[in-house]
C-alpha cells in the first residue's frame, strides 16, 4: 500500500512540476564487473600465489584462487580473513564471519565466467582442481610487471601480499 | 652606473712584500692568463672587497674561499715557500658622474670585519677615508655599516623583503651580486647559482632581478602580496581558533550548532556576517539567553519569597514525591541521551568504514581507467583455440566497460565519498553536542539527587518543604550564574568575531597594483634573445627564437620547455652568460639599478673547443664590443686570439710570469709590516711606477690626495 502511495506521489510530482534528471554516474556499473579488471586481479592473484610443481609449472587451486581474488577486490575483508585464518570463533551473523565470507566468494559467479573466458583465451588451463598457465600465459606476467612499473592495483597487490602471510586451509575453503 | 678601475692584492711574506694588480678600463676587458696564474684570486678579491663572501657558502668574514696561496704560502720565482704574514685586497670603483671609491679589506693579519673606504669626489683632489664594518647588521647600521654606505653611495634605495619565518628582512648586496658576478665553479651551474638561501628571504631571485631592472613598484607589490598571503594564513588560523572555542562552548551546553571556519577568508567572513552568535542560538537551537536569565531571575525571586515569607502548609506531602520524580525523569533523560550517543557512535564508525571502502573503490576504479587508457596487458586478438573464431566476452555473460563509463562511475564514487565525509563530520558534531547534553543532564541529576537526599533526611512536612524550596533556590541561582557566564563568554567571542571580520575586510580591500613590470620583462626578454643568439646557444635558432620567453619568475623558456633543460651541456654556461649580460643591458636601457659591470670568471672553462671559443670571439668583436657597461672576463686565450681581439679594439690583459702576485723589490718595507701599514691611496700608482701592474690601452686610472694625511696619493710605492 505504501509502495503504491509512493508511486502515486511520484506520478503526481512528474505530472505537475518535477523535472527528471538523469545522472549517468548513477547508471554506470562499478568497474568490479569489468572484464579487464577481473582478469587483472585474477592474473595478479595467480602470479603472487601460484606454486611451482616438480615439473616447473605454475599452478593454483581453483577454490583458493576464487577466495584470493574475492578478498583482493575487497581489502576491507582482510581483518575478517585474518581472524578466520587465526581460527578465532566469530558469530556467524557478524559481517566478515567465515560463513558469510564463504557465502560471498562461493556466490561470485562472475569469477567462474571470467576463468572460463581466460581458459578460452588460452591464458589459463584447467588441470583437475588446479589452474595452470595456458599458451597465452604471458598475459599474467605482463599484468604483474606493468602494474608494478606503473604503480597500478597497489591495494589489490597489497591485499594479495598480506594473504600470503595467512594460512588458507582446505577447511577454510570449505567454509568450516 | 659604476665600473671597476683596478683589482689589487698585496701583503707581506717571510721573503718580503708582494703585490699583484690589474688595471681595468671601459667596455669589454679580457684578462687572459694561464691556469693557476691567480685569475680566480683576483676575481674573488672583488667579492671580498664588496663583503659578499656569504654567497660562496662560507660564514661572513671567513676568507676560506680564497686560494691557499694568499692565505698561507706563496711560491715566487725567486723565493719558493714564502710564508704569508699578512694580505689584503683592494678594488677601485668609478661612478659615471666622476665619483670614485677604493675599497680595501684585510684577508689575513688584519680585521676582516672592516672595510676601508676611500671616497673621491668629482674632479677634486680631496678624498675621505672611513672604516666601515661588514659584520652583522651592516645594512642597518646607519653610521658604520658598509652596505648602508654603499647603497647610499650607489643611490640604491633600501628594499624590504619578507622571510619564510614571516618577519621582515632587506635586499642585500649579496642578493644582487649573483646576477653580475659569475664565479668560476658554482656560478656556471644555474642562474643566480650563488644566490644566498640561508637568509630565508621569500622569492629573492625574482626580487633581485626586479631590483636590477629598476622595478621597485613591482617589488613593493610582490612584498605586499606576500604579506597578504601571510596575513591570510594568520587570519585563517585565528578563524579556526575562534570557531573551535565557539563550538566547544556550544558542545559543552549540548547545543547542536556548528560555527564553521571552513573555506576561504571571504566565504568565512560572509558566513559569519549572516548572524551573530546570539541570533544563531535563538534561531537554530531555540536558546534565548536573555529570556532565560530573566525567567531565572523571576523564579529566584519567587523561590526566595516562598522560602522566607510565604506560608507553609503542614499537610502538604508532595515535596518528597516531586523531588523523587524529578530525579527519575532526569535519569530517564540521561539514559535516552546515552542510547542516542551510542547509536551515533555506531553510525560514525560505519561512516568511517564506508569512507575507507569508497577510497579503495575509487583507487581501483582509477587503476582500471589507467588500464583502459594504457592498454597494459591487453590481448589484441582473442580467438578460440579449437575453432579459431573470435571470442566475444558476451558469450560468457561478461562485459567490458568503456573509459567513459568508468569515468562516470568514478565521478559518482567521489560524490558519494564527499557525502559520506560530510555525513561523518556531521555525526561527529552531533556526538559532541550529545556528550554536552549528557553533561548538562548529569549536573542537573547530581543536584536533583542531592535535593532528594536532603528532603528525605528532613523530618516533618514543613522541613521537607523548606529544604526543597532552599535546594530549588540554590539550583536556580547556580543556573542563573551559569547562564550569565555563558552570556559573557558569548559576548566576548562575538567581540573577537567582529574584530576578525574587520581584519578580513581590511585584507580583502587591498587591490591589485598597476606596475610596468610587463614592459621591463619584455625588455629583458629582448636582450636575452639577442645575447643568447650572439653567444650561440644550440637550442635557440632563428626559426624558434620568437618562442623564447621569460615566465613570471624570470626563468627562460623556449616554447613550453625550460631553456635550462635544452641544448648541450656546454650551452648551460652560454645561457648564464647571456642572462647576466641581458640583465645589465636591459637595466641600462630602462634606467635600472644594475651596478654597471659584469664579471665572468672562466666562461670558456666548460667548452674549450675551437667552435665555442670562436662563438665567444665573434660576439666579443661584434655586438659585445659596443655594450654600454663594463664586462670583465677572466679566461685563457692563445696568442692568435689575443691579437684578433686587440685588433678589434678589445682590451686584453695578458700578463707574463707564473703568478699574479709578485715579490716587490723595495727593501724598505720589512717582512713584519702588516697590511694596515699599506695605504690604499699609495697603492694608486701611476702606470709606469706600479710594480707588476697590468695596464690596458683603455684604462682610466684615478689618483687621489689623502686629506687626512696630506700626502699625495700615488706618488710613492707601497
Amino acid at each position: 500500500m505504501s509502495s503504491h502511495n509512493s508511486i502515486q506521489q511520484l506520478a503526481e510530482l512528474l505530472q505537475n512540476h518535477a523535472k527528471p534528471v538523469i545522472r549517468p554516474q548513477r547508471l554506470a556499473l562499478s568497474p568490479i564487473y569489468d572484464l579487464d579488471y577481473r582478469m587483472a586481479v585474477i592474473a595478479l592473484a595467480f602470479a603472487i600465489h601460484s606454486t611451482k610443481t616438480s615439473e616447473g609449472e605454475h599452478r593454483i587451486d581453483t577454490s583458493r584462487l576464487k577466495l584470493l581474488q574475492f578478498v583482493a577486490q575487497r581489502p576491507s575483508l582482510l581483518p575478517a580473513m585474518n581472524q578466520w585464518a587465526s581460527s578465532k570463533k566469530t558469530s556467524p551473523l557478524l559481517r566478515g564471519s567465515s560463513q558469510r565470507l564463504r557465502r560471498g566468494y562461493m556466490g561470485d559467479s562472475t569469477y567462474d565466467q571470467v576463468v572460463e573466458y581466460m581458459i578460452a583465451c588460452g591464458i589459463l588451463r584447467p588441470e583437475g582442481q588446479y589452474l595452470a598457465l595456458g599458451r597465452n600465459g604471458s598475459y599474467v606476467d605482463s599484468i604483474r610487471l606493468a602494474s608494478e612499473k606503473e604503480s597500478m592495483f597497489t591495494q589489490e597487490r597489497f591485499t594479495l601480499a598480506e594473504l600470503l602471510r595467512m594460512r588458507v586451509t582446505v577447511a577454510m575453503l570449505e567454509g568450516r | 652606473m659604476i665600473r671597476l678601475t683596478f683589482i689589487a692584492v698585496r701583503g707581506t711574506s717571510s721573503r718580503g712584500p708582494f703585490e699583484g694588480r690589474l688595471e681595468l678600463g671601459d667596455g669589454v676587458q679580457v684578462i687572459s692568463a694561464q691556469n693557476s696564474y691567480g685569475k680566480s684570486l683576483a676575481a674573488k678579491a672583488v667579492a671580498w672587497c664588496f663583503g659578499v663572501e656569504v654567497m660562496f657558502g662560507v660564514p661572513a668574514n671567513d676568507a676560506a674561499f680564497f686560494p691557499d696561496a694568499v692565505c698561507e704560502e706563496l711560491d715566487f720565482p725567486e723565493a719558493s715557500g714564502a710564508q704569508v704574514l699578512s694580505s689584503e685586497c683592494s678594488i677601485g670603483l668609478l661612478q659615471s658622474d666622476g665619483r670614485s671609491l677604493v675599497l680595501t679589506r684585510s684577508i689575513i693579519g688584519g680585521d676582516r670585519t672592516m672595510i676601508e673606504v676611500l671616497e673621491g669626489q668629482n674632479n677634486e683632489e680631496s678624498t675621505r677615508k672611513s672604516v666601515l664594518q661588514t659584520k652583522h647588521r651592516s645594512m642597518q647600521d646607519q653610521t658604520g655599516g658598509f652596505q648602508h654606505f654603499f647603497f647610499e653611495w650607489m643611490g640604491w634605495p633600501r628594499t624590504k623583503v619578507l622571510t619564510f619565518r614571516g618577519d621582515s628582512s632587506e635586499l642585500y648586496l649579496e642578493n644582487l651580486a649573483p646576477s653580475f658576478y659569475i664565479e668560476q665553479k658554482e656560478g656556471w651551474t644555474a642562474l643566480q647559482a650563488l644566490q644566498v638561501g640561508r637568509y630565508s628571504q621569500l622569492q629573492i631571485r625574482e626580487i633581485a632581478t626586479e631590483y636590477l631592472l629598476g622595478a621597485l613598484d613591482q617589488i613593493a607589490f610582490r612584498v605586499s602580496e606576500q604579506e597578504g598571503t601571510q596575513q591570510r594564513a594568520v587570519l585563517k588560523e585565528a578563524a579556526d581558533e575562534i570557531a573551535n572555542r565557539v563550538n566547544g562552548l556550544f558542545n559543552v551546553r549540548g547545543w547542536p550548532l556548528s560555527w564553521s571556519s571552513h573555506g576561504s577568508i571571504a566565504s568565512v567572513a560572509k558566513r559569519w556576517r549572516e548572524s551573530t552568535l546570539v541570533e544563531l542560538l535563538k534561531s537554530q537551537a531555540n536558546v534565548d539567553l536573555e529570556t532565560r536569565i530573566s525567567t531565572l531571575t523571576t523564579r529566584i525571586e519567587a523561590l526566595r519569597k516562598a522560602l522566607t515569607t510565604d506560608p507553609i502548609d503542614p499537610a502538604d506531602l508532595s515535596s518528597m514525591a516531586a523531588v523523587s520524580q524529578q530525579a527519575i525523569e532526569l535519569k530517564n533523560e540521561r539514559h535516552r541521551l546515552n542510547v542516542e550517543l551510542n547509536s551515533l557512535k555506531i553510525q560514525h564508525s560505519q561512516a568511517i568504514e564506508l569512507g575507507a571502502s569508497l577510497d579503495a573503490r575509487i583507487q581501483s576504479a582509477s587503476d582500471v581507467l589507467r588500464l583502459k587508457s594504457t592498454g597494459v596487458g591487453r590481448l589484441d586478438h582473442i580467438e578460440c583455440p579449437t575453432c579459431h573464431r573470435d571470442l566475444d566476452p558476451s558469450t560468457f555473460s561478461l562485459s567490458k566497460q568503456s573509459s567513459e563509463e568508468i569515468e562516470a562511475h568514478l565521478e559518482g564514487l567521489k560524490r558519494d565519498r564527499a557525502l559520506i565525509r560530510s555525513n561523518a563530520a556531521n555525526i561527529s558534531a552531533a556526538m559532541a553536542a550529545q556528550a554536552g547534553s549528557i553533561n548538562v543532564v548529569d549536573e542537573q541529576l547530581k543536584e536533583a539527587e542531592s535535593t532528594l537526599t536532603s528532603v528525605s533526611d528532613s523530618i516533618g512536612t514543613v522541613r521537607e518543604q523548606l529544604t526543597r524550596r532552599a535546594a530549588d533556590l540554590s539550583a536556580a541561582e547556580r543556573e542563573q550564574d551559569r547562564a550569565v557566564g555563558i552570556r559573557r563568554e558569548i559576548a566576548q567571542l562575538q567581540v573577537e568575531i567582529d574584530g576578525w571580520l574587520k581584519r578580513a575586510d581590511a585584507l580583502e580591500s587591498t587591490g591589485a597594483a598597476q606596475t610596468d613590470i610587463a614592459q621591463r620583462r619584455s625588455k629583458l626578454q629582448e636582450s636575452l634573445a639577442r645575447y643568447i643568439r650572439e653567444l650561440g646557444h644550440s637550442a635557440v635558432t632563428l626559426d624558434n627564437i620568437d618562442k623564447l620567453r621569460l615566465d613570471e619568475d624570470y626563468v627562460p623558456y623556449l616554447g613550453v620547455r625550460r631553456l635550462h633543460a635544452l641544448g648541450s651541456a656546454s650551452d648551460q654556461s652560454r645561457l648564464i652568460a647571456a642572462y647576466s649580460l641581458a640583465v645589465a643591458d636591459a637595466s641600462k636601457s630602462l634606467g635600472g639599478l644594475h651596478p654597471g659591470f659584469v664579471l665572468l670568471d672562466e666562461p670558456l672553462q666548460q667548452n674549450p673547443d675551437d667552435e665555442h671559443r670562436e662563438l665567444l670571439f665573434s660576439s666579443l668583436t661584434s655586438d659585445l664590443s659596443t655594450i654600454g657597461f663594463q664586462l670583465v672576463i677572466f679566461t685563457w686565450l692563445p696568442k692568435t686570439d689575443i691579437a684578433r681581439l686587440e685588433a678589434a679594439g678589445i682590451q686584453v690583459l695578458h700578463p707574463t710570469g707564473r703568478h699574479f702576485l709578485k715579490l716587490l723589490p723595495d727593501p724598505a718595507i720589512t717582512a713584519t709590516d702588516g697590511p694596515s701599514s699599506i695605504d690604499p691611496v699609495q697603492a694608486e700608482l701611476p702606470k709606469s711606477e706600479a710594480p707588476n701592474t697590468l695596464v690596458g690601452p683603455g684604462s682610466d686610472e684615478e689618483t687621489f690626495a689623502d686629506e687626512e694625511t696630506g700626502s699625495p696619493g700615488g706618488d710613492e710605492p707601497p
